[in-house]
C-alpha cells in the first residue's frame, strides 16, 4: 500500500486516545515496511512532544499546521489541510477517529477529493492492495464487509475498538512544518463545558447505566453512586432522557452515544435495539433487570434478575470496599 | 408537506437505488444548487447506515459553511449561531449563510401534522426529477465504496445468571468480574 495518513485530534495538549488507535491500525495495516504519516492541526501546543508520541505508536512523519488561527477547531481549515497533505504525498489512504470532530471533519475531505468514506469501522484488512472495513449496519443487527473502489480511502475508525499498539520509544518521527489558509465561515465562539469533573461517555473504561426500570428521577442518583463507586461514567437509556430524567449527553445509543468500554452495567433497561447499538461492542456487559424476557440478557455476559433498588446499594458498598481493599 | 413545508422535489431514478453517500449528496447538491437557499437543514444521519456523512458532504460539494450534530439554533441576519454537541461540552458556532446545518437528536420536538396540514398538503406542488434532470450520469454516481457481504454479529457468548438472593448476587458478581472477566 502506498502511504497511509492518520489524523491525530488532540485536547488540553494531549492527543486523545482515539487519535492513537488511528496510528497503531494504520501502521498495522502498512506493516513494518510501510509509510504512516500524522496530521497535527491546531496553534501553541507541544506539537513536537505530540508528534514524538505519535511516532512511539507508530508514525514516520507528522505534519504540523501550527496557527494562531487554528486554535478552536473548524471544518474548512483543518479539511484543507488534511487534504493538502493526502494529496502532497499521493497517500492512499486515511483514517480519521470516528469522535464528534471526525464524523464533522471527514465527510468534507472525502468530497474534496471525491473520495469514498466508510463510518464507524469495527475491522480493517488489507485486501488485493485495497483497504476493505467491516461496520455495523441498522442499528448493528449486521455487520457489513465493504471494499472500497477508488483512491484514496478513507475510514473512520469507531473509539475504544482497535488496539494500541506497544509505543516503541526507539521509534522517531520526521516533524513537517505546514501551512493552509485558515479562514472559516463556520467558527467557534465559545466552549461550554457540560460534564465538568465528571468522565466522558465516549473514553470511559467503565458505565454504569439507568433505564426506566429505575421508576423515576429520584431513583437515579442509584445509578451515580454505583458509578462513583466504581470510577465509572453515567449513562442512560433515551427512555429516560426522553422522560427528562437527565441531559441527552448522557444517552447511549443509535441516536445518542456508541461507546465501548471494558464494563458495561446496564440497571433497569430493556435493552432496546436502538440501545444495544450504542453499547454492544463493550468487552463485559452485566444486566440488572426483574424481568427474565428483557432483551438486554441476550447480550450480557453476566445476569443479574432482581430488584435494581435492592442491589443497586447493596452493589455500590461492595464495589467501595472491594476497591478499597486493592489499594 | 403536511408539517409545514411548501413545496417538495422528489428525487426518482432507478439509478438512485444503491448509491453510497457521497452519490446520494451529489444528488442533492445537483438538486439543491439552483434554489437559492439561505439555510440547508438535514438530519444528522440515517438509521440504516448512521452514516453521518451526507450534511458534510453536501456543505462541501455546495461549497457551504457547515455546522453539524445541532442541538440548537437560532437564525439572525446572514448569520447563524449553532449550538452542537461534542464529547463533554457543547460548542457553540457562528456561521454565516447560506450554510449547512445538521440535526442531531434534541434540537425540538417534531410537530404533529395537523388535519388541516394533512388536507393541504394535497394541494402543494410536488416537483419530480431524475438523474439526467439534474445532469447526473452513471459516472457521477457510481458508488466509491460497496457493501461486499453482510452477516449476523458474532453471537455473544450466552449470559451466566448469578444466581441468589441479592447479597450473594452481588458478591458473585464481583468476584467474577475481578477474577474472570478481569474487568475492576
Amino acid at each position: 500500500m502506498a502511504a497511509i495518513i492518520t489524523f491525530a485530534e488532540h485536547r488540553d495538549g494531549k492527543l486523545r486516545r482515539p487519535s492513537l488507535e488511528a496510528v497503531s491500525e494504520a501502521r498495522r495495516l502498512a506493516g513494518a515496511g510501510g509509510r504512516v504519516e500524522s496530521v497535527l492541526v491546531g496553534a501553541g501546543a507541544d506539537f513536537a512532544g505530540l508528534a514524538q508520541e505519535l511516532a512511539r505508536y507508530g508514525a514516520d512523519a507528522v505534519h504540523v499546521f501550527d496557527k494562531p488561527e487554528l486554535a478552536h477547531y473548524a471544518t474548512e481549515p483543518f479539511a484543507r489541510a488534511i487534504a493538502q497533505v493526502l494529496t502532497d504525498q499521493k497517500a492512499q489512504a486515511l483514517l480519521v477517529p470516528f469522535t464528534a470532530m471526525g464524523k464533522d471533519l471527514a465527510p468534507r475531505v472525502a468530497a474534496k477529493l471525491g473520495a469514498g468514506l466508510v463510518s464507524d469501522c469495527v475491522s480493517l484488512v488489507v485486501k488485493d492492495g485495497r483497504l476493505e472495513a467491516r461496520r455495523p449496519l441498522y442499528a448493528g443487527k449486521a455487520l457489513a464487509t465493504v471494499r472500497f473502489e477508488s483512491e484514496p480511502q478513507i475510514a473512520t475508525l469507531r473509539p475504544n475498538v482497535f488496539a494500541l499498539a506497544a509505543p516503541d520509544a526507539a521509534r522517531t518521527a520526521e516533524v513537517v512544518a505546514r501551512t493552509v489558509d485558515a479562514s472559516s465561515r463556520a467558527k467557534v465562539v465559545e466552549v461550554k463545558a457540560t460534564a465538568s469533573g465528571k468522565i466522558e461517555l465516549s473514553e470511559a473504561q467503565i458505565i454504569v447505566s439507568g433505564g426506566r426500570g429505575l421508576k423515576g428521577p429520584e431513583n437515579f442518583h442509584l445509578v451515580e453512586s454505583l458509578a462513583q463507586a466504581l470510577g465509572a461514567a453515567v449513562g442512560a437509556s433515551r427512555a429516560v432522557v426522553d422522560a427528562g430524567w437527565v441531559d441527552h449527553q448522557y444517552q447511549v445509543g443509535q441516536t445518542g452515544k456508541t461507546v465501548s468500554p471494558s464494563l458495561y452495567v446496564a440497571a433497569g433497561i430493556s435493552g432496546a435495539i436502538q440501545h444495544l447499538a450504542g453499547m454492544s461492542s463493550s468487552k463485559v456487559i452485566v444486566a440488572i433487570n426483574k424481568d427474565a424476557d428483557a432483551p438486554i440478557f441476550k447480550v450480557a455476559n453476566y445476569g443479574l434478575l432482581g430488584d435494581v433498588f435492592d442491589i443497586l446499594p447493596k452493589l455500590t458498598e461492595a464495589a467501595k470496599a472491594h476497591l478499597a481493599s486493592k489499594q | 408537506l403536511a408539517m409545514g413545508a411548501d413545496s417538495a422535489v422528489h428525487l426518482k431514478d432507478a439509478g438512485f437505488d444503491g448509491l453510497d453517500p457521497l452519490g446520494t449528496a451529489r444528488v442533492l447538491a445537483a438538486a439543491i444548487k439552483g434554489l437559492g437557499a439561505d439555510l440547508v437543514l438535514t438530519g444528522q444521519q440515517g438509521v440504516g447506515g448512521d452514516n453521518s456523512q451526507v450534511p458534510g458532504l453536501l456543505a462541501e460539494l455546495l461549497d457551504l459553511p457547515q455546522v453539524t450534530m445541532a442541538v440548537k439554533v437560532e437564525v439572525g441576519d446572514g448569520q447563524a449561531r449553532v449550538e452542537r454537541e461534542i464529547e463533554g461540552a457543547r460548542e457553540v458556532w457562528e456561521t454565516s449563510l447560506p450554510a449547512v446545518i445538521s440535526a442531531q437528536k434534541g434540537l425540538n420536538e417534531p410537530r404533529y401534522a395537523s388535519l388541516k396540514g394533512i388536507m393541504a398538503a394535497k394541494k402543494k406542488p410536488i416537483e419530480v426529477k431524475d438523474a439526467a434532470a439534474l445532469g447526473l450520469d452513471a459516472a457521477a454516481l457510481a458508488p466509491r465504496a460497496t457493501v461486499a457481504s453482510l452477516e449476523l454479529p458474532a453471537a455473544r457468548q450466552a449470559v451466566r445468571m448469578i444466581e441468589g438472593d441479592a447479597d450473594t448476587q452481588v458478591r458473585e458478581l464481583l468476584r467474577l468480574l475481578h477474577e474472570e472477566a478481569k474487568v475492576i
